[in-house]
C-alpha cells in the first residue's frame, strides 16, 4: 500500500480494463472511490462512508424499526468492511455490497432477537442461521420489510407509540412511563406485544 | 420473453418499494433482478429511494469520527485483539453434561480468573510486552530490531517495542525523541509504524527516514521511499515524498514543505543539527531538549532571528560556537549554561 504496491496497482488496473472489455458497464459514480481505494485504503472507506452511511442507516431501520440498532449494524457493517479487508475483493460496485451486506444483517439480528424473546436456551446463533430459511433473493427483503411495515401499523395506537418512542427516539422505559402517565409494567407489555411483530413477519418465510 | 427488461422504470421500481406495485410490475421486477444490470440498477434506485425519503437521519460525523477511530486502534493494537478473540474462544468449550448451576459456576469462576488474569497482564503490559531503550544526555544509540530494521536513537529518546514475533505480526513502536529509521522491507509487505506522544503515526513499508518527536512539536524528515502520516489533526493521511519535511506543532497545525535534496543526503547522524528557518529562541529550546542545558538569549530582537542550514556538532558548545561564528554574535559561558548575545561593535 504505501511504497512497494506499484505491481498490485499494475493488477487492479489490468482487470478494471478486462472487466470493461467484457462489456460490463461499471458504475462511474463510484469511480473516484474505486481510484482512492487504489491509493490509500482509509480514504476509500472514508468516502464509501461518507456516501453511504445515512441511507444504510435508513434502510436498515426499515428491517430492525430501532435508530440505534440501525446505526450499530451500519458502523458494523463498515468495521468488518476494513477489518476483512472486504473492498479488496469486491469488483463491480460497492454500493450493491453494501446494500447486499445491510439487509442481510438486518435479518440475523431480526432472527436473533426473535429467537432470544423466545427462549434463551435456543440462542445458538449458528444453529439459527441453519434453521431459517434465508431470503437470498433482494425482492424477499423487500417482502419482509412490507411485512413488517405492515405489522407495525396494525399495533394498536398505544402500543405503537410506546414502541416507537422506545426505538426511534432511544428513550428509556421509566421516561416513556412518566410521559404518557402509564405503569412501567404497561410500558414492558407493550413493548413484548410490539417485538412479536417481528416473530410474526419472519414466521412467514 | 427475450428482453422483456426495458419497461422497468425507475417510478415503477420506487412504488414496488413502497409496497404499491402491482403483482405484475412485482413479477417483472423479480425477473429484471436476475440480470445483471438489473440487480445493479436496482440498488441504484434502491439508494436513491433512501437518499429522497430516509426513515430518518444517522449522525453522519459522530459515525464517520467512531470508524476514524476504529481504524486507528485496529491497527495499533493487533495484540489485544487477538487476547479478546482468544477469550471469546475459550469461552463455549464448556460441553460437560453437569447441572446448570454448577456449570454456571465454574463458568462463571472461570470467565473471572481469566477476565482478571487478562487485565493484569494488559496493565503490567509495558512491562512484560514491551522493550524500552532510553537514551542519555549526549549519547546516541544504535537498535538493531528482530525484522532487520536499524534505529539510531537520539540523545535523550526512548523507544519502545513489543519484545516477541517483531516483524512477523507486529510492527509497531513508540518514540519520545529523535531517531533515524532505516526500515526493512518485509516479503509479507508488513506495515512499520512509528508513534510518537501527539498522536501522530507514522506508517510505511520500507524507507529511510528521520523523526524528531519534542514537546512542541514532531517533525518527520522523510530520505527514500515513502510514508503515510496520520494525526488527530489532520482529516486525511498525509503522504510523503522522498525529501518532504512534515512538522507537526501543538498549535494544531500540520505544515509540509520539501527539504532541500542534497541536504537530506548529508543528514547521516542523529548529532548532525538540521535547522530551516529555526529561530534562536526554538534553538534553544532544542538544545535543552536535547543537552539539557540552558541557553539564554540577552537580547529580545535576537530571539526571532532564524537559522538554517545544516550543523555537525559533538556537543551543545560547539554548535553554539558554529551558530554564534556564523551569526556574528558572541557566546558566553555561564554558572548555569550559556548566553548568546549581540556582539559589540
Amino acid at each position: 500500500m504505501i511504497s512497494a504496491s506499484s505491481d498490485e496497482d499494475d493488477k487492479k488496473t489490468q482487470t478494471a480494463v478486462s472487466l470493461d472489455h467484457d462489456g460490463v458497464i461499471r458504475p462511474d459514480d463510484e469511480i473516484l472511490i474505486r481510484r482512492a481505494f487504489a491509493t490509500d485504503a482509509y480514504q476509500g472507506c472514508d468516502l464509501l462512508f461518507r456516501r453511504y452511511y445515512q441511507p444504510l442507516c435508513s434502510q436498515a431501520a426499515r428491517f430492525v424499526y430501532d435508530r440505534a440498532v440501525a446505526e450499530d449494524i451500519v458502523a458494523d457493517l463498515f468495521k468488518t468492511f476494513w477489518q476483512k479487508r472486504i473492498f479488496e475483493r469486491i469488483d463491480y460496485s460497492y454500493r450493491a455490497y453494501l446494500y447486499r451486506a445491510v439487509r442481510s444483517n438486518c435479518l440475523l439480528y431480526l432472527q436473533r432477537e426473535a429467537k432470544t424473546t423466545i427462549s434463551v436456551e435456543q440462542y445458538m446463533s449458528e444453529e439459527i442461521r441453519a434453521q431459517v430459511p434465508h431470503p437470498s433473493d433482494q425482492i424477499q427483503f423487500d417482502e419482509l420489510a412490507e411485512r413488517i411495515d405492515r405489522l407495525v401499523r396494525t399495533l394498536s395506537p398505544s402500543v405503537r407509540r410506546v414502541f416507537l418512542l422506545s426505538r426511534f427516539e432511544g428513550r428509556k422505559n421509566q421516561e416513556i412511563a412518566n410521559e404518557l402517565h402509564i405503569s412501567l409494567k404497561t410500558i414492558e407489555a407493550h413493548l413484548t406485544k410490539a417485538l412479536t411483530v417481528f416473530r410474526k413477519a419472519l414466521s412467514h418465510e | 420473453m427475450n428482453k422483456s427488461q426495458p419497461q422497468i422504470t425507475r417510478e415503477m421500481v420506487f412504488a414496488h418499494f413502497v409496497h404499491r406495485a402491482t403483482l405484475m410490475e412485482r413479477q417483472q421486477i423479480e425477473s429484471w433482478l436476475q440480470t445483471k444490470e438489473g440487480a445493479e440498477a436496482y440498488f441504484t434506485y434502491l439508494d436513491e429511494w433512501e437518499r429522497q425519503f430516509p426513515q430518518f437521519q444517522a449522525n453522519l460525523e459522530n459515525a464517520r469520527a467512531d470508524f476514524a477511530l476504529f481504524v486507528r486502534e485496529a491497527d495499533a493494537k493487533p495484540f489485544l485483539d487477538l487476547k479478546r478473540k482468544e477469550m471469546a474462544a475459550a469461552v463455549p468449550v464448556d460441553e460437560n453434561a453437569q447441572p446448570v448451576w454448577r456449570r454456571a459456576g465454574i463458568f462463571l469462576s472461570a470467565v473471572a480468573a481469566s477476565v482478571v488474569l487478562v487485565a493484569g497482564m494488559w496493565l503490567a503490559k509495558d512491562i512484560w510486552y514491551y522493550k524500552q531503550t532510553t537514551s542519555r544526555n549526549g549519547q546516541t544509540l544504535s537498535i538493531h530490531l528482530n525484522d532487520g530494521s536499524r534505529v539510531l536513537l537520539g540523545a535523550s529518546s526512548s523507544l519502545k517495542y513489543p519484545r516477541f514475533c517483531f516483524g512477523e505480526t507486529t510492527r509497531y513502536v513508540w518514540l519520545e525523541g529523535d531517531a533515524e529509521f532505516k526500515v526493512a522491507h518485509l516479503a509479507n509487505a508488513e506495515r512499520f509504524i512509528v508513534y510518537t506522544p501527539d498522536q501522530t503515526a507514522i506508517e510505511v513499508l520500507g524507507t529511510e527516514f528521520m523523526v524528531r518527536s519534542r514537546q512542541k512539536s514532531t517533525r518527520v524528515l522523510l530520505r527514500t521511499g515513502s510514508i503515510r502520516l496520520t494525526n488527530p489533526m489532520a482529516a486525511k493521511p498525509l503522504m510523503l515524498r522522498p525529501g518532504d519535511l512534515v512538522t507537526v506543532t501543538d498549535e494544531k497545525r500540520i505544515q509540509k514543505e520539501k527539504f532541500f535534496p542534497q541536504q537530506v543526503e548529508q543528514n547521516r547522524h542523529v548529532r548532525k543539527f538540521l535547522f530551516k528557518n529555526t529561530s534562536l529562541k526554538e534553538m534553544a529550546e532544542q538544545l535543552n531538549d536535547v543537552y539539557g542545558i540552558s541557553v539564554r538569549i540577552e537580547q529580545p530582537e535576537l530571539l526571532t532571528r532564524t537559522v538554517s542550514g545544516t550543523f555537525q556538532a559533538e556537543t551543545a558548545a560547539d554548535l553554539l560556537e558554529a551558530v554564534s561564528e556564523m551569526m556574528k554574535l558572541e557566546l558566553k559561558e555561564t554558572a548555569d549554561g550559556y548566553t548568546l548575545l549581540q556582539r559589540a561593535e
